[in-house]
């Protein structure tokens, strides 16, 4: 029987890990004004890259993360300058196919190039954990709670306090004005786009030793990051944030207290009718359309 | 002298192109029937009709009403359970199992439909995607009516009209016709009243608004057709296999829908059909026997999802168009041509 400080400690850890993946999906949606509902696949894959840099190099796992970190910031890049931009002229609608379709082909390529059977993919910290009021804690679930929380601290400082925030921000809320005004709003989008797939990895990794790296590893990820971003509303960039860890400690609660079978079916039912009532999201604002 | 106008007129009709289909997949039954074809080829034959009738409930949502849903699998996995719990528990006939099968998810999806449908864009997207998490959930928990991870099967004997046996030549020839009823029927919905509420709806909300359409009347029009749609898919699934299972109804085999709807292009029925045959008939009837490549995991997804991508970047109208496209090419060459031999007369 799991203790209530554990529950707790749990549903922050994985707070902090659908919180990673919410800002990714925040960041593409206010800079190229679509849902990358690929951001998933793309970590898996990233993942699947860094675990072979772990086995064929040798390298020890943080290392293997770093590098995994710079391999998914050039990719999440290149993602964006081949596929994304050449659909620019393309309906938002017709955009977001075309990242359901990164979905299906990055699932298809991973089996193939490697290979079918899960890898385990090691903690960052060794396993190891220490006793708070009679519950166990273990460290790296400490460290990627820290990790979390620290980098998207950063980013918000990043955000607020740079010129680089500044033009981020400003192609998020009107992009043809942004350009008038001499921003490269080229470059913000690619930045927003790397960005947005080294946050990906970093959740894969902090959930891999608990899922495994194979294809499917980050559907539930994805799905409840896409759902805290909707819950928390897109307009503001630290709405979806907070709504993952509503979602993270929400889901465990309902499934631990009310129904092992039922909690999940219940906490969807509820924000479905959440969003019915504010569909701006619950911290969003209203925003006006223009015919 | 007077027959010739008269056969353009029947070939011209509207209704040519899917007799053409039926015609082409009861050519499938009469050949594998009489053994040139393995049983196999009729089985994904079959899985064909039951995409393309899944996927044209989700081109009236998609291409014609301009909504997005991620949670077809769900309804398809709905109706499936549906079938193989009115016709194993309640021991219904095929008939009625048919009917019921289609109007309880259709109930279920209107009352969803009321909630979700006021969203639109990615959050009706998202929604629907949760709506679809919640029926996977329930298929793997809801033990006593689903069989959970262990399945749910039919043991009886499918009998059409009480006695007559079904067997699986049989059961693709009604779907055949199925199919053929459903592009009729929905050919006529779209090019009628509602049809263009729809389009009206999709091009511009605000436009349609002020002609008087209600537009959440009409989305839910949308979304409860391509429910029933969706769990006639599942209907047709189960009354084949006679058995289910939770893992087939996941947010995979939402995309796949979607992609046989883009690839096939948006608003075309028949498209639909092509864009099923490409998209499940060409993995599992030629790529699966290509050697080396041929038998790993993910051939097939790897093969859509590329073509998803290519598509969409450089030729957004779908398959379907490909023939006009083509004539449109050789006829501004020869208008060049023409152009250009004008030209030189006038030079002479």
């Amino acid at each position: 029987m799991d203790s209530l400080i554990q529950i707790i400690f749990r549903s922050i850890e994985m707070g902090g890990i659908y919180s990673l993946a919410a800002f990714g999906i925040t960041l593409i949606f206010r800079s190229s004004n679509m849902t990358n509902f690929a951001q998933g696949s793309m970590a898996m894959f990233n993942a699947y890259i860094s675990y072979i840099l772990m086995k064929s190099l040798g390298f020890s796992t943080p290392l293997a993360a770093l590098f995994g970190v710079i391999i998914s910031l050039v990719i999440g890049g290149v993602n964006y300058l081949t596929i994304i931009k050449k659909a620019e002229n393309a309906s938002s609608v017709a955009k977001q196919i075309i990242t359901m379709g990164l979905i299906i082909l990055l699932t298809g390529l991973a089996p193939i190039i490697f290979g079918t059977d899960p890898v385990y993919f090691p903690t960052i910290l060794p396993n190891k954990t220490f006793t708070v009021l009679g519950s166990a804690i273990t460290y790296n679930g400490l460290f990627n709670i820290g990790v979390s929380v620290i980098l998207v601290t950063v980013l918000f400082l990043l955000l607020k306090y740079t010129r680089f925030g500044l033009g981020i921000r400003m192609t998020a809320s009107d992009k043809e004005t942004a350009m008038l005004m001499g921003v490269r709003t080229d470059m913000v989008t690619l930045f927003a786009w790397a960005i947005a797939g080294a946050f990906g990895l970093i959740s894969a990794i902090m959930i891999a030793p608990m899922s495994g790296v194979q294809p499917n590893m980050m559907n539930t990820i994805q799905i409840a990051a896409l759902i805290s971003c909707v819950l928390g509303g897109l307009n503001k960039f630290w709405g979806p944030i907070v709504a993952a860890y509503i979602f993270a400690i929400g889901r465990n609660v309902l499934l631990l207290y009310v129904s092992s079978t039922w909690g999940e079916q219940i906490l969807y039912v509820l924000i479905i009718l959440i969003i019915n009532l504010r569909p701006q999201g619950l911290f969003g604002r209203k925003e006006i359309k223009k015919v | 002298m007077k027959i010739k106008p008269k056969i353009k007129k029947i070939l011209s009709h509207p209704f040519a192109d899917f007799v053409y289909i039926a015609i082409f997949l009861l050519l499938i039954l009469l050949l594998s029937y009489v053994k040139v074809f393995k049983s196999s080829t009729l089985i994904i034959f079959y899985f064909v009709i039951m995409y393309t009738i899944i996927s044209i409930g989700l081109n009236v949502l998609l291409g014609y009403s301009g909504l997005i849903s991620l949670g077809t699998a769900g309804f398809v996995g709905l109706g499936a359970y549906m079938t193989g719990l009115l016709m194993e528990t309640l021991k219904l006939s095929y008939i009625t199992t048919l009917f019921l099968s289609m109007i309880i998810p259709v109930v279920l999806g209107i009352i969803l439909g009321l909630v979700t449908l006021r969203m639109d864009g990615i959050f009706l997207a998202i929604a629907t995607l949760g709506i679809a998490e919640i029926f996977r959930k329930t298929f793997e928990e809801f033990i006593n009516f689903t069989g959970g991870f262990s399945g749910l099967r039919i043991s009886r004997k499918i009998t059409i009209f009480y006695a007559v046996p079904l067997d699986r030549y049989s059961k693709y020839l009604l779907a055949v016709f199925i199919l053929l009823l459903i592009m009729m029927l929905i050919y006529n919905l779209v090019n009628s009243k509602i049809g263009r509420a729809f389009l009206t709806m999709k091009i511009s909300e605000p436009a349609a608004r002020a002609m008087g359409i209600n537009i959440f009347k009409y989305r839910l029009y949308a979304f409860a057709l391509s429910t029933a749609l969706a769990s006639l898919g599942g209907f047709l699934y189960m009354t084949f296999l006679e058995y289910n299972s939770p893992e087939p109804w996941n947010l995979n085999m939402s995309l796949t829908i979607l992609t046989i709807v883009v690839i096939g292009g948006l608003k075309s029925l028949r498209g639909t059909f092509f864009g099923a045959l490409i998209i499940y008939g060409i993995p599992e009837l030629i790529l699966k026997k290509i050697p080396v490549i041929g038998q790993k995991a993910g051939v097939a997804y790897t093969f859509s999802g590329l073509l998803i991508i290519i598509i969409l970047l450089f030729y957004p109208k779908g398959v379907v168009n490909i023939p006009s496209s083509i004539r449109e090419i050789i006829k501004k060459i020869k208008a060049k041509r023409n152009n250009h031999e004008n030209q030189l007369d006038q030079q002479n």
